[in-house]
């Protein structure tokens, strides 16, 4: 048995394996410890694009405005998917960039438009920033050198096993099991080295999930919005839970035709679109899950503070 | 439900002369058609073509008519075909002028059409590239 | 003769407000342009509104049935085809040419009001008929121009167009307004020499008026004075339908819901716009 480097096989392998171990968990340290530091304590509530930035960046704070805009009626939907302005303003940078966006066009569809205003600067840079300012976000340039830092280890054993792979092969050692470590180990690095999407602080996520309790918390799967309570805005909940969770089921189609309904699913929707609508109890029930069902009610539901009662029942 | 117009037309006292004499009435309603096909066509010309102006119209008002269809025929291009828009900004509306003044819309176009040959006659003319893909597309056929 | 049916408060159905349409509270019918619309495929949204019981009446703009040409039979056929697949009670177009000398207007032109215009227009419009399986309304146009020696009004030639035909008619306020803004015709006139009783329903609309003409471009807010004049009709005949038309630069939900309650309210009590 050859015994390279003074280490037979298996014992490189034991060790390799152990050395493996631990780079794996200091790397898993530092990446977990980026989103710790907490000096800022500032207790201002979050502001509704701030709260669709932590819970999925860009893209979710041009969902959310595009929610508003469509609740608000400065955005009218189509069936076809495209959305047109009608003329009343939108209030704020990131919504006057949706709508200025849209104005642009005499019908535009969702889907291009979501992809054109998610690199505007309102809705990406300035956010992030004031996310980074409040310690709810991690800067980019601290992501980046913090998943450098940790994949560190893994590369360094990566290039040691690399080295006694090749002197194996030059040997005619088995490597067999070399090889399976080895790229367990690239996997691991990769992996490692990935970058979150939104790169919360422990602190981003706490608001986030405690946004999204009270957001969820505040309508029953059952009865709808408790009386007395007033329903959450179709902008808050598009934030927390994207455009799937848009309140009204036949707008809901339109935004977010494709989309395979998420986690936040159907007994939780139900209630949304209930909520949107501040329907008759009885039809709710009904509504739940099935699309072609609940879309008579979603007549019902947008225009509702002038004609509601009548919507639903005679829909079809 | 059905038309009632069939029973009421024979039952009208105006259309008991219709029925009396359908081949006089047939050849003079062809000899009205001819006669209002030249004032017609002569109205047109002078709106869409730089025809004569008929006589007997207020002059201001057919300039007043012109623009209008022309302003409608050029809204009409703009929404079909927004790259034009787009690529040329201020010059279009100078140039789908000109375009416009030269070529009136030949009945049986479809406004499809129209707004083709002006983007064809704009790249000949040199205002626009040689397109070299389509850069417009309409993500769903508009019902 | 077959009643008129009762048709309520409408709104023009676009594909681009299709979802407004059907959430708009209160709309009793729509109305659709013809040459949008393809008979075997029609749009999901009027499907929807189809479902609900609401009527949907194909409004025709390019039959040219003014036009001294012989009526086009595949537009008439297109037409046919649309109301027997909506089920639609009736439908309309304009006294009107569109196209003349090879050329198309791309507009509702005003025809001449004389003896010849009056003789094809009604050969036209009988073609028409025959190949219709519902009754024809047929709309007065906004004219910029006039034609010089009208031998009648536009009333008495509407009310000749009826007597000759059988037609219906669907008058449209703004038109009116137009005209009488424009070309100096009285209104009042108008609504005295048309037969009334063969109205099927009324157009309203907005507009603009810019440099002393008003424009009736379908894409502004309907003007009081066109309110009043669908309260001077109001206050002649109860008309048996309403309808609101808008073809560009939609507003808001909430802005085009108040012109229907503006309409509405007209309806209800003519007299408050005294």
């Amino acid at each position: 048995m050859h015994e390279s480097w003074g280490l037979t096989g298996p014992q490189f392998l034991a060790g390799y394996g152990v050395a493996l171990a631990v780079a794996l968990i200091s790397g898993l340290i530092v990446r977990a410890r980026m989103r710790a530091a907490a000096q800022n304590k500032s207790t201002e509530p979050l502001s509704a694009d701030e709260l669709a930035y932590l819970a999925g960046g860009p893209r979710r704070v041009a969902e959310a405005a595009l929610a508003r805009l469509v609740e608000s009626g400065a955005l009218r939907t189509s069936r076809a998917g495209t959305v047109s302005v009608t003329g009343v303003p939108a209030t704020g940078p990131v919504d006057q960039a949706v709508l200025a966006d849209a104005s642009r066009h005499l019908r535009r569809t969702v889907s291009l438009l979501l992809a054109s205003v998610v690199n505007h600067p309102a809705l990406s840079r300035d956010l992030a920033s004031a996310l980074v300012r409040r310690d709810l976000l991690v800067a980019a340039d601290t992501v980046r050198a913090r998943l450098r830092l940790a994949v560190t280890p893994l590369l360094v054993l990566l290039g040691v096993g690399v080295l006694r792979w090749i002197n194996g092969v030059a040997v005619g050692a088995p490597v067999g099991w070399l090889t399976v470590l080895l790229l367990v180990t690239a996997v691991l690095a990769v992996l490692l080295r990935s970058r979150p999407a939104v790169p919360r602080t422990e602190r981003g996520q706490r608001l986030l999930e405690a946004a999204r309790d009270r957001l969820t918390g505040s309508v029953s799967p059952w009865h709808g919005v408790p009386p007395g309570q007033v329903p959450p805005a179709a902008g808050d909940l598009v934030a927390v839970h994207g455009l799937g969770a848009y309140p009204d089921p036949t707008v809901r189609r339109v935004l977010a035709p494709a989309r395979p309904r998420r986690r936040f699913g159907s007994s939780t929707t139900v209630a949304s679109s209930c909520s949107g609508g501040i329907v008759a109890s009885g039809s709710c029930s009904s509504g739940s899950d099935s699309s072609s069902s609940s879309s008579s009610c979603g007549s019902g539901s947008s225009g509702c503070g002038s004609g509601c009662g009548g919507g639903c029942g005679g829909g079809g | 439900m059905t038309s009632s117009t069939g029973a009421a037309r024979g039952a009208g006292p105006s259309n008991a002369r219709v029925s009396n004499d359908r081949a006089s009435d047939a050849r003079a309603t062809e000899a009205a058609r001819q006669r209002l096909a030249a004032q017609q066509a002569e109205l047109l010309h002078a709106l869409l073509a730089g025809g004569t102006p008929p006589a007997g119209f207020d002059q201001q008002r057919l300039r007043a008519e012109a623009s209008a269809l022309l302003a409608k025929r050029r809204g009409v291009v703009a929404v079909l075909r927004p790259d034009l828009t787009e690529a040329l900004d201020e010059r279009f509306r100078p140039l789908f002028d000109e375009f416009a003044a030269d070529h009136p819309r030949r009945a049986g176009t479809r406004m499809r059409q129209d707004a083709a040959a002006f983007a064809t006659w704009l790249v000949e003319r040199g205002a626009l590239p040689p397109p070299r893909r389509r850069r417009w597309w309409h993500p769903r056929p508009a019902s | 003769m077959v009643a008129i049916p009762r048709l309520g408060v409408g709104i023009g159905w676009r594909s681009e407000i299709d979802l407004t349409v059907e959430r708009l509270p209160q709309v009793d019918f729509v109305e659709v342009v013809a040459e949008n619309l393809s008979p075997d495929r029609l749009p999901e949204s009027l499907r929807v509104l189809r479902g609900r019981g609401v009527p949907v009446l194909p409004h025709a703009v390019s039959l040219s049935l003014g036009g001294a040409e012989p009526v086009d039979r595949d537009r008439v056929a297109h037409l046919a085809a649309l109301a027997e697949a909506l089920d639609a009670p009736l439908v309309s177009d304009h006294v009107c040419f569109v196209r003349a000398g090879g050329l198309d207007s791309g507009h509702l032109m005003p025809v001449p009001r004389t003896a010849d215009a009056l003789d094809v227009l009604v050969a036209n419009v009988r073609a028409a008929q025959a190949e219709l399986p519902v009754p024809l309304a047929l709309e007065n146009v906004a004219a910029l121009l006039d034609w010089p020696d009208g031998e009648l009004t536009e009333g008495q030639f509407l009310a000749e167009l009826v007597e000759r035909t059988d037609c219906l008619l669907l008058v449209d306020v703004a038109n009116l307004h137009a005209n009488a803004r424009n070309i100096n015709t009285d209104p009042a006139e108008f609504l005295t020499a048309i037969p009334l009783e063969r109205l099927a329903y009324v157009h309203v609309a907005g507009g603009v008026e810019h440099h002393g003409v008003y424009h009736d471009t379908h894409a502004h807010p309907v003007l009081p004075e066109v309110l009043d004049l669908l309260a001077e009709l109001r206050r002649r005949v109860d008309p048996p339908g309403v309808l609101l038309e808008r073809d560009d630069n939609y507003p808001s939900d909430a802005e085009l819901a108040a012109e229907l309650d503006a309409i509405r309210a007209v309806l209800a009590d003519p007299e408050q716009r005294r």
